[in-house]
């Protein structure tokens, strides 16, 4: 019963809308990620779970209970800051001591805890320093620890990772996936980084200028995004869009005009100006492609070469293996339909696609 | 380490003003170590020959020091810890909550910089007097238990704390007085020593609002049982009351002396982080 269900939540400072009606609901032990660029809402989504900020509207309700009035100490949360927030006048186990004490556990239990937490993140030996004297990959442990041995229902992660160097990064990730199997606590993870966001999440909730574009599983939301925002926002490089004319069974991009299978015939029904989201590793070279283009610019990082190329005055990145033939030129491109995305011209959203057969929209 | 004389130039001004602040204490302490002789004959020259202990001595043994520094000591303390305790909390409250005309009130308390102690007299003294205290320790204690710009420092200190850190404890469900004295008070120690020193040093010269509330001598403090050595009633008695004066000012030099870095902090902190 530890769902968290927001019902028409608004969030507003004065006259600015920080969150638009947002709906939403976090399932028992999911790990959702709020996803989106800076000021996009998704550190205040986070904090009015924390009751750290006041709902303006709406109604937020968390294990069944309308919420909006709880204060923060009483709603059962454990945070990480993205600065850690460790006491700096505290030891380590001191910090990580700390809610225990103030929920006046027993001597045997907070040690219990403690000693348990600093096991699980490898932090034993470090009890009596002080956070000055640990490293950043460190304090982020120790910030882990103090949220969970709070062993609460709810867990909060507001860039808990931003800190940290590439390397130290990604073992932290594994880490976090590994303590969430582990008590399996309703996960809210802010981050703007969309490496984390693919490889932590049950399911990526993407919001913009506070209204929420699209939830789902990390693999629709790469493979369907619902709007050429998240399309743009997801991949790197990230989704090539690009103009296209449909006409009775007829599909024209750039100059070249090619045949659309009936299933996605069904799809553009109705509309003409549309735009092809395709991504840069569906794209192969090919003279008969549906795309024909000019590369302009070519790029290799050893694994994997991005090639730049102008398709009528549009910009398509294509990702080829390392090794493999040159390429110069003017060039075809060929997609499968089966890895296209399809959005209206002028609305920017999904108009449907194909899985299994069937029709989605 | 050199110096080029354009810098030169500027140090002529400052040791001038250096001179002119050093040369009361140096008058004072070479005063107090000489006799009657040598005060009325050598006047300004800095060093007592032979120097004599005599007016240390004579205080010591005619004078009830004690009892002067007891009731000084007293009045500075119980200022010094009813300020402390008025301006944390008045600065907790301008950090922690939100309330209505939050920053009027903070405004209109950093108003009261400018009002002159004179204009304050009188009211203060007519409120004393109605309350009975003149004549009473808590008379010269009373009006200064809560001071705008002990309010103000402690403000500043504690916006430094970074919000996160209370937003932590707050979710660990910390009450309002527990953060206070499990978070913010442990990382603003240092500043809250060099105000409670600062105010123990004011209290301890204060010289003007004693005189007008105590009027027995066995009540006076130090700065005001200096004063008789020196008016009418006490005739000229320079050395003596050069030496009680040196005593006098002895152990907030050494306060300050000890804790000059805390105090230094807490004034730079209050106006890069202000």
């Amino acid at each position: 019963m530890n769902s968290i269900v927001f019902k028409d939540v608004c969030k507003s400072y004065g006259d600015a809308k920080i969150v638009k009606s947002l709906n939403l609901e976090i399932k028992e032990g999911e790990r959702l990620i709020l996803l989106g660029p800076s000021g996009c809402g998704k550190s205040t989504t986070l904090r009015m779970i924390a009751g750290l900020e006041e709902i303006t509207s709406g109604e937020l309700v968390m294990g069944g209970r309308v919420v909006n009035d709880v204060p923060p100490g009483e709603r059962n949360v454990a945070m990480v800051f993205q600065s850690y927030a460790l006491f700096p006048h505290l030891s380590v186990w001191d910090n990580i001591a700390f809610g225990l004490k103030i929920q006046k556990l027993g001597e045997d239990e907070i040690k219990r805890r403690t000693t348990e937490a600093l096991k699980i993140l490898n932090l034993q030996g470090y009890e009596n320093r002080k956070p000055k004297d640990l490293s950043g990959g460190q304090k982020q442990r120790v910030a882990l620890c103090r949220a969970l041995v709070k062993q609460s229902p709810y867990f909060l992660l507001d860039e808990p990772l931003s800190n940290l160097d590439a390397q130290l990064r990604q073992q932290a990730r594994t880490e976090l996936v590994r303590i969430h199997e582990i008590y399996k606590p309703t996960m809210i993870y802010v981050t703007h980084d969309q490496i984390e966001a693919m490889t932590v999440a049950n399911r990526i909730v993407v919001m913009r200028d506070g209204v929420l574009q699209q939830a789902g599983t990390p693999d629709v939301i790469y493979h369907h995004p619902a709007n050429t925002f998240v399309a743009g926002f997801i991949g790197s490089p990230a989704m090539n869009i690009v103009s296209g004319y449909y006409s009775s069974g007829k599909l024209k991009i750039g100059d070249v005009v090619s045949d659309v299978p009936e299933l996605w015939q069904k799809i553009l029904a109705g509309h003409t100006n549309v735009l092809v989201g395709i991504r840069p590793e569906h794209l192969k070279p090919a003279a008969d492609g549906k795309i024909k283009g000019c590369v302009s610019y070519q790029e290799n990082t050893g694994n994997q070469r991005t090639v730049t190329v102008n398709v009528n005055g549009e910009t398509v990145f294509v990702t080829l293996p390392g090794t493999g033939a040159e390429i110069s030129g003017n060039i075809g491109l060929d997609f499968n339909w089966d890895e296209v995305s399809l959005f209206n011209a002028e609305t920017k959203e999904n108009i449907g696609y194909v899985q299994k057969g069937e029709i989605v929209r | 380490m050199k110096t080029d004389k354009k810098e030169l130039m500027w140090h002529i001004p400052l040791l001038i003003a250096v001179f002119i602040q050093l040369w009361p204490i140096v008058f004072m302490i070479s005063t107090s170590l000489k006799d009657m002789d040598q005060i009325f004959q050598a006047t300004l020259n800095p060093l007592p020959f032979p120097p004599t202990l005599n007016n240390y001595t004579t205080v010591l043994e005619d004078f009830p020091l004690l009892t002067y520094i007891y009731n000084t000591f007293i009045i500075a303390a119980g200022t010094t810890i009813m300020k402390v305790v008025t301006s944390v909390l008045a600065a907790f409250a301008f950090i922690y909550y939100d309330f209505k005309y939050k920053e009027t009130i903070f405004n209109s308390m950093l108003l009261t910089f400018f009002i002159p102690v004179t204009v304050l007299i009188m009211p203060n003294y007519l409120l004393m007097s109605k309350l009975n205290l003149l004549n009473h320790p808590l008379g010269v204690m009373l009006p200064a238990f809560a001071d705008g710009m002990g309010i103000f420092l402690m403000r500043q200190t504690m916006r430094g704390i970074p919000k996160a850190l209370l937003e932590a404890a707050i979710l660990d469900g910390a009450k309002p007085f527990v953060i206070l004295r499990r978070v913010i008070l442990p990382l603003i120690k240092p500043s809250v020593i060099a105000v409670a020193i600062l105010f123990f040093i004011n209290s301890w010269n204060e010289y003007f609002w004693p005189l007008l509330v105590l009027q027995d001598k066995e009540m006076y403090t130090l700065p005001l049982a200096l004063q008789m050595f020196i008016s009418a009633e006490g005739g000229s008695e320079w050395g003596i009351a050069m030496a009680v004066a040196v005593l006098t000012s002895l152990p907030p030099l050494i306060l300050y002396v000890f804790c000059q870095k805390f105090i230094l902090n807490t004034f730079m902190q209050s106006g890069v982080k202000g």
